[in-house]
């Protein structure tokens, strides 16, 4: 037989990537990119490795039941419906006994299913629904509803210039930087910031080679550069803007002197890029879900960039930093295709109040989730309140900063059961593990490209490429049998996948007939994408309905309502601790918990290691893979170095995805943003040390 | 080796547009090996200019190059040249794994397989017969990497990418 090609997603990252799986009896035996998706025919190192992140021999075959100690991995397979009756008794258990909300609901990765499991959690009776998204995307998210009322994107097509904050588009989303070229060939100027070199910063025309997590200091200057030089919108500002009058006395102080000591940058080069920013006032910026939110002052520091579009007048405007509707990330949208409603149709009452709502209450107030970096916290002490189950779909314990605390946390609850397509460390901690399958193995309703970057507002119904491997199944089919298990009063969930998704489309105007009729995408009929200036018109979705350079929310909470800077780093002693660490970045064949054990990582970067400027290495008598200690006050891991220019002298990099040397394991629980919960991941302080051999 | 009657494929390699990204190594393997090994490897060096240091990256596999030392060398003939495409085809059959090949190749672009053979990239010379693209070729979102018939650009490209490899290894001793 002849190999058939079939239209399918990857979905190893969130970039919903069109591929075309070429199947030969049942197997796909070739991958390649779908010219008619916004990916133009490519893929990125993970996606073409998509043969082996399907057939590689740790996917998980069959529902598996516990026999050994938790986290031994010492399981037994067991049948879906004894698997499926061992989680409704144990859930419906803990409902009964202690309530809805003493069973705690979490997703890691993937995203497609989450607005059918949030309407599942709601269900269930609790407001217990969260994600990995407690340390990604919602602290940036969060910063924009501060200030302007709505998550905001980059409208670099309409920009002269590109403020390009902690951007890398080489290494994931392929097709963003095509866009940007032709953009810089008709005159689009580009400044990257960021604490590394990369290809990109190589490529821009000023690069400042910043401290990491001094972000916010960097724009207060700018800020202070463009008042005293007149390069603001005074119109905008009288009109649109409250609290100029003590932003312009607070940034008063960040000369480019005073900020070049913070930042680690030349007072020369910060006057540079200023002046680019005077003579180009129509400039867009990039906000970073992830690099700018993982320090303790990250959503002041996003404030603080925000701020310049304000004050320059090129928010809300073409080529600014323009609104989107994009709200949550859950299908991935850029608009709301019918999610909002479907997940708050069965909104329960009188719950009590989420997770981390003491702890965290501006991230309680304007996140629909709860706050995860508090889940090991309640599990392990029981207040306000005790947690006795966790559901979870792909949910990875590494991620959480901490020796291990969600790891003790998952072995003390009464029951723990998790969903994934490989058998984690989190995963062998569970009672049952229910196996997930991939993207080629399933159908699938997909919203749009990777949202609100591209403003695709479309539909799109997927079939699956090929049969589920093994007895694995797709999370939204889970979800749904386990729905008529618990016996939820929820029909419609009840009903399956497909019918929750007719249920969805009745919002888009579309029907579900229509859409399985093609796997090509379908535009949504009379969806138009938003306006810039429609909110400057119709005033922001704040207290003041204006953009708030002093936060009524934050100052409600009894937080600076200045997008005020603070250092992000830790208190340790600086003579003991003399480095600086900065964990949390990926690298280009690693997503998550999703190449531990991968062909690719093999090929690429088998070892931990971390990055080391030269001259750090020779004082410590360090050279190139030689076995290092990286130690900060929370603990020690071992690794090899790795000597390189494109990090400062003084600055440490390690990636995330090898257990062995588990950064995260050496950084604080408490050391995150109070505004976020966002752990600290990419600023705190640590020493080196060069060890004879890594010791097991 | 006799002049090809038809269209000779050469590899050419841009350092200037490379930016590591690593897609086409994960393409060959996903044509060429059922990720089992990679005939394609990617390279990174950091030089020093006037202004700091400069990062590049060199994405190399078998260039179907002119001088084809490896043909040359082979105790057991076990290279030729396809009439078709020019690209040149390695029958591992014969090998007895000496590593003669391996040792004269400027670009370091034959790999010995677990089992003691040959192995290099194939020019992709099923998807060239139709008129397809080679999968590194096409993977590369930057075009990096390409393939043409133009001779003063193929020998500038090999000399460049040769002098690059050796600087490489230069810095690393």
């Amino acid at each position: 037989m002849e190999a058939e090609i079939k239209k399918t997603v990857c979905e190893i990252c969130l970039n919903n990537c069109g591929v075309d799986a070429w199947v030969k009896d049942g197997k796909v035996v070739k991958v390649e990119g779908s010219r008619e998706c916004p990916n133009r025919g490519k893929l990125c190192v993970k996606g073409y490795a998509s043969r082996d992140y399907l057939y590689r021999a740790d996917r998980i075959r069959t529902p598996l039941r516990r026999v050994g100690e938790r986290g031994a991995g010492k399981f037994e397979p067991i049948s879906w419906d004894e698997a499926y009756r061992i989680i409704a008794e144990k859930l419906n258990g803990c409902k009964r006994e202690f309530g809805a909300d003493s069973v705690a609901f979490y997703t890691g990765y993937s995203k497609w299913y989450r607005t059918m499991f949030h309407r599942f959690v709601h269900s269930f009776g609790t407001l217990n629904y969260g994600t990995e998204s407690s340390s990604c995307f919602q602290a940036m998210r969060m910063a924009n509803i501060l200030t302007g009322g709505s998550l905001t994107r980059p409208d670099i097509a309409n920009a002269d210039l590109f403020l390009a904050w902690a951007y890398n588009p080489f290494y994931n989303s392929v097709y963003h930087d095509d866009s940007l070229a032709a953009l810089r060939e008709k005159g689009l100027k580009v400044i990257a910031v960021d604490p590394r070199t990369t290809q990109f910063s190589q490529r821009a025309d000023i690069h400042l080679k910043i401290k990491a997590g001094t972000d916010g200091a960097l724009a207060l200057c700018f800020g202070n550069y463009l008042i005293e030089h007149d390069a603001i919108d005074h119109d905008y500002i009288r009109q649109h803007v409250h609290g100029y009058p003590e932003y312009r006395d607070y940034v008063h102080t960040f000369t480019p002197e005073y900020t070049a000591e913070l930042t680690g940058l030349r007072a020369e080069d910060i006057i540079r890029a200023a002046e680019l920013l005077v003579q180009n006032r129509r400039f867009a910026i990039s906000l970073g879900a992830a690099p700018l939110t993982h320090h303790r002052n990250g959503v002041q520091n996003i404030r603080a960039l925000l701020a310049l579009s304000a004050i320059s007048g090129s928010y809300d405007r073409p080529g600014g930093n323009v609104p989107t509707e994009f709200s949550d990330p859950q299908m991935n949208a850029d608009c709301d295709v019918g999610d909002e409603t479907f997940i708050q149709e069965v909104r329960p009452k009188n719950t009590k109040p989420k997770i981390g709502s003491e702890r965290f209450p501006v991230w309680s107030e304007l996140v629909d989730e709860f706050q995860a970096m508090d889940l090991s916290r309640q599990i392990l002490e029981g207040t306000p309140y005790p947690i006795k189950a966790v559901f979870a779909l792909g949910m990875n314990a590494r991620m959480f900063p901490g020796n291990g605390k969600l790891f003790e946390a998952l072995s003390k609850v009464d029951f723990f059961a998790d969903t994934d397509i490989f058998l984690t460390d989190t995963a062998k901690y569970a009672d049952i593990v229910l196996p997930a399958c991939t993207s080629f193995e399933r159908s699938q309703f997909q919203g749009g490209f990777m949202g609100h970057y591209f403003n695709t507002m479309t539909v799109r119904w997927l079939e699956p490429a090929i049969p589920p491997l093994y007895e694995s199944k797709s999370d939204a089919d889970i979800l749904c049998e386990l729905a008529n298990y618990l016996e939820l009063d929820d029909p419609l969930l009840r009903a399956g996948h497909e019918a929750c998704t007719q249920r969805m489309l009745r919002k888009v105007g579309v029907t579900f007939a229509e859409l399985k009729t093609t796997s090509a995408t379908t535009k949504i009929p009379g969806k138009e994408p938003y306006r810039a200036g429609d909110n400057t018109a119709f005033g922001y979705a704040t207290p003041t309905g204006k953009f708030e350079l002093t936060s009524e929310i934050l100052r409600r909470h009894g937080f600076d309502p200045l997008p005020i800077y603070h250092s992000s780093e830790d208190e340790s002693d600086p003579a003991q601790y003399p480095l600086k660490l900065t964990a949390g970045g990926r690298l280009p064949y690693h997503f998550h918990s999703r190449f531990q054990n991968s062909a690719i990582k093999k090929t690429f970067r088998p070892e931990s290691m971390a990055d080391l400027n030269p001259k750090d290495a020779r004082k410590l008598k360090i050279q190139q893979g030689d076995s290092i200690r990286v130690t900060t006050t929370a603990g020690s891991i071992f690794l090899k170095a790795n000597l390189t220019h494109t990090v400062e002298p003084g600055a440490v990099f390690i990636y995330q995805d090898y257990p062995d040397a588990d950064v995260n394991s050496i950084i604080s629980p408490e050391h995150l943003d109070p505004i976020s919960g966002f752990p600290g991941y990419r600023s705190l302080r640590c020493r080196v040390e060069r060890v004879k051999e890594v010791l097991a | 080796m006799r002049e090809p009657e038809v269209l000779h494929i050469f590899f050419n390699f841009h350092p200037e547009l490379c930016t590591g990204c690593g897609a086409c190594v994960a393409a060959c393997m996903d044509e060429h090996s059922d990720f089992t090994c990679c005939v394609r490897h990617l390279y990174r060096q950091e030089k020093r200019t006037k202004h700091g240091w400069k990062l590049e990256w060199c994405s190399v596999a078998c260039l179907h190059c002119e001088a084809s030392s490896c043909a040359k060398v082979c105790p057991k003939k076990c290279f030729s040249q396809d009439a078709e495409t020019g690209t040149i085809q390695l029958d591992s059959t014969a090998c007895i794994g000496c590593g003669a090949c391996k040792q004269v190749c400027p670009f370091d672009a034959i790999t010995l397989t677990a089992d003691r053979k040959a192995d290099k990239c194939d020019g992709c010379i099923r998807r060239l017969r139709e008129g397809l693209l080679p999968r590194c070729v096409d993977a590369c979102p930057q075009a990096a990497i390409t393939i043409d018939d133009r001779p003063a650009l193929r020998e500038k490209s090999h000399t460049e990418m040769i002098d690059w490899l050796q600087e490489k290894k230069a810095a690393e001793l």
